[in-house]
């Protein structure tokens, strides 16, 4: 029984270890906080949306917090990262897949960075999808 | 509602079935949770009240909903009670969001499910237990011939999946609980309308939420069809609004 119970611990060490190394593996990712690509609305300002953001299924950033100090190292346009991507298809009637967007910048950790006169603020953002 | 509707006014519920909110386990997350399901249940007032109904004496229409597609899931859903619910701005029954941290959560809107009757409230609870069980399946490991992400992929969106094959079981569930569960309901239609619901009833039922959308499935019908749905829809509206749950 002991033997059992100092397993199952060893097991739940090793696995919250694997987790975490897993999660510390996460890239950062920095887009641009463009005001003409992001929708917020009024009545759920912790929701950020895109222009993409499609009506059956939406695509949205969570706010998380805001960092004041950060080091970026190359800061992307959010409206070219999404329509270039394989999510995006200007040919289609709903030209993006905003679930498989959501799946896929989930594998990041997300900045949107927001330059306000002399100040620049980094919103942690969580990718997410709802649906109706 | 029925002219017959007596004192049960719209938005009424009785919440005296707390005591029947046992789903065998303990609480965490403030929430109660159904082990067997893994259900975190944060429902307040009619929704809370309806949930429950639908659970009620071993009969749950939840699992007979989402055992379509069997397989193990490391997920969890989160159900919880809102006083408004808003998706891009405008104000909806409900909505369903992807795993994050392995959760999937349900926020199901109060205000919205206090004006709807209390059987299509209980479509919008089930219609976004789908959503979850969706998602919590296009997240989950299964064997090659089970492959739900196939599936999925091969109509596209989780309203086109829930057309072609979620709607007769949700009308077949709705019939079952209106005849067993909202009886005195289900009576109230009967003596107001001349006649027991019809299957097609309930299916009407069903489409709602997912017809909104243009989904295949229901673009597929004719429009005669459509019309006929459309109509029997109407008779939804005039369902008691009110869901008791008593001890």
């Amino acid at each position: 029984m002991k033997h059992f119970i100092l397993i199952n611990f060893i097991t739940i060490l090793f696995s919250t270890g694997c987790l975490s190394a897993q999660e510390k593996q996460k890239d950062t990712l920095y887009f641009d906080y463009s005001e003409n690509y992001i929708v917020i609305y009024d009545v759920t300002p912790k929701k950020i949306y895109i222009l993409d953001s499609s009506d059956d299924g939406t695509f949205f950033f969570e706010k998380i917090d805001i960092q004041i100090n950060n080091d970026p190292k190359e800061i992307l346009c959010l409206e070219e990262y999404v329509r270039s991507s394989k999510y995006y298809d200007i040919h289609k009637k709903v030209k993006l897949n905003d679930y498989r967007l959501a799946e896929h910048l989930d594998k990041y950790t997300i900045y949107l960075v927001k330059k306000t006169d002399n100040k620049v603020k980094y919103i942690r953002v969580q990718p997410n999808f709802e649906i109706e | 509602m029925y002219p017959t509707d007596g004192g049960q006014n719209q938005g009424n519920y009785e919440v005296g079935c707390e005591n029947n909110w046992n789903f065998g386990g303990g609480a965490i997350y403030g929430g109660e949770v159904d082990f067997d399901l893994e259900i975190i249940n944060e429902l307040t007032g009619k929704a809370k009240c309806l949930d429950s109904l639908l659970t009620k004496n071993g009969t749950n229409f939840v699992k007979d909903l989402l055992k379509n597609f069997e397989g193990e899931s490391e997920f969890d859903i989160k159900i919880r009670s809102q006083d408004k619910v808003v998706s891009k701005g405008k104000e909806v029954n409900a909505t369903t969001t992807k795993p994050v941290n392995k959760i999937i959560t349900i926020n199901i809107s109060s205000s919205k499910l206090n004006q709807h009757a209390a059987l299509d409230g209980a479509r919008t609870i089930l219609h976004e237990y789908i959503h979850a069980d969706i998602f919590r399946k296009l997240n989950t490991k299964y064997i090659e011939d089970l492959d739900f992400k196939r599936t999925y992929d091969a109509y596209g969106t989780q309203h086109e999946v829930m057309g072609a094959l979620y709607v007769n079981k949700m009308r077949d569930a709705l019939k079952y609980f209106h005849k067993n569960v909202l009886t005195e309901d289900f009576n109230k239609y009967t003596a107001y309308y001349g006649e027991v619901p019809s299957d097609d009833f309930y299916e009407a039922l069903a489409w709602r939420g997912l017809k909104e959308h243009n989904v295949k499935a229901w673009t597929d019908l004719s429009t005669e069809r459509q019309e006929e749905i459309n109509e029997l829809s109407i008779r939804v509206d005039v369902l008691t609004k009110a869901v008791i749950c008593s001890n």
